[in-house]
């Protein structure tokens, strides 16, 4: 139950990012809603309904990408499962902690984004493009992963509530 | 049954007396009336007065009534009128936009168009596409060139049966054969996207000579664009002596920014490998 619920939420954050996404550029940077949707619920949830999440974030977001179908949903997938590792070997509910997992998955994100497009024979931005982009979009999901993290353990937190209601 | 009383004696002296005075006295009678008019007269002019602006008070408490409802048609009436005038704007955009589009046509005689809307954009800050709202139910297939009435905005890379998705020309993945539209050099190029925006057209031979402002339109030498439509305006020469080519920056003549109503060029598929 509070998966799906999630799910829908994560759906509903990639279409936000493919239609009014772009609106929300900041100096050059995008929020990733998704990305840093999925990395709380790996967090909160570990190793298989993290790598789901990213499934379904990943999904979502090739359906409305130029980009060839399935990469992002790879990506996503790949950093969903790998993100629950930190939540036994180093989360201890700290600022830094979020600042860390939030450019470290950014980097890996936008990275391995880069390097699948080239190795499928896109043609991928100069590096002075990517600084351009990257630092800023570090930056803005740094801030945030804290907030969707907090609002992420919220609703698990409410949506287990109901279920153990409906349980007793 | 009551009997009927007889009228009192004094009252049909008085009548008597009245008649009397009338007819055999006049000038006192005429005093009498005249002192009774100068006492009844303010009061009448009082009364009449009052009664005069109580009419006049009445009017207005009943044309406040009918202005107020005139108001409230009035202000319909504006409301109206301004959603006409929005429509006619709209309408008249749309009309300027259709006449361009029929020059164009004519112009660069390309195909049927097929009006489409912006959905949605590309997630990634590194592709610069755009989902339209028709696929292949509609008769959009890959390759094709999306247009406005300003220029070219790209070609279709991915064609679903509702949506299609489409690679703007300013991707750095997007490449498209260009012409310079003057009347010294009608020299072509390759025009590629930029990551930093904008366009550049390279593989300029250098003795060719190009100015800034001049405007670029597509060539038919790709095979895959219909030749005729407009690119956009140099806006920078680049030269350098050492180099074999030099190249040139573009500045796109459509908006990417504010992509509304787009329309697909209907025509024949090239292969897959020709719309990257």
């Amino acid at each position: 139950m509070p998966f799906l619920a999630y799910a829908g939420l994560i759906v509903t954050a990639a279409l936000a990012e493919a239609t009014v996404g772009y609106r929300l550029e900041l100096v050059g940077g995008r929020l990733n809603l998704v990305l840093l949707m999925v990395v709380a619920w790996s967090l909160l949830r570990g190793i298989e309904e993290g790598a789901l999440a990213g499934v379904v974030g990943g999904l979502a977001l090739d359906l409305s990408s130029g980009t060839p179908f399935g990469l992002d949903t790879a990506i996503l997938t790949l950093i969903g499962a790998v993100t629950s590792l930190g939540e036994h070997t180093l989360y201890r509910g700290s600022v830094a902690f979020f600042f860390g997992t939030a450019v470290l998955v950014t980097v890996c994100y936008h990275g391995a984004l880069l390097l699948a497009l080239q190795a499928l024979g896109w043609d991928i931005p100069s590096f002075t493009r990517l600084v351009q982009v990257l630092v800023p979009t570090i930056l803005i999901n740094a801030v945030l992963m804290p907030i969707v993290f907090t609002l992420a353990q919220r609703l698990l937190r409410t949506l287990s509530g109901w279920r153990q209601l409906e349980l007793e | 049954m009551r009997a009927r009383r007889p009228m009192p004696w004094w009252l049909a002296a008085l009548v008597v007396a009245a008649v009397g005075i009338l007819v055999f006295l006049p000038e006192p009678a005429q005093q009498v009336e005249s002192l009774g008019s100068r006492i009844l007269a303010p009061v009448q002019f009082g009364v009449s007065g009052l009664l005069g602006q109580a009419e006049e008070v009445s009017g207005v408490v009943r044309k406040m009534g009918d202005l107020a409802r005139q108001n409230d048609q009035f202000r319909e009436e504006i409301d109206r009128l301004q959603a006409e005038i929005v429509r006619l704007r709209e309408l008249e955009l749309e009309n300027r936009d259709l006449r361009n589009l029929l020059g164009l046509k004519q112009r660069a005689g390309t195909g049927d168009l097929l009006p489409v809307r912006v959905i949605a954009r590309d997630p990634s800050p590194y592709i610069q596409s755009i989902t339209i709202d028709r696929g292949t139910e509609e008769g959009v297939r890959e390759g094709m060139t999306v247009i406005t009435w300003r220029g070219v905005v790209g070609r279709v890379t991915r064609a679903d049966p509702a949506s299609a998705k489409v690679l703007l020309v300013t991707d750095v993945n997007s490449s498209i054969s260009g012409r310079v539209q003057s009347s010294e050099s009608r020299v072509t190029g390759i025009i590629r996207g930029r990551a930093e925006g904008g366009l550049l057209m390279q593989h300029i031979p250098q003795e060719e000579s190009l100015q800034t402002g001049e405007t670029v339109i597509t060539s038919d030498l790709g095979g895959v664009v219909p030749e005729g439509l407009l690119i956009g305006q140099i806006i920078q020469v680049r030269r350098k002596d050492v180099d074999v080519f030099q190249e040139a920056l573009i500045e796109p003549a459509a908006d990417m920014r504010r992509l509304e109503r787009l329309y697909v060029l209907a025509g024949p598929p090239p292969s897959r490998e020709a719309a990257r």
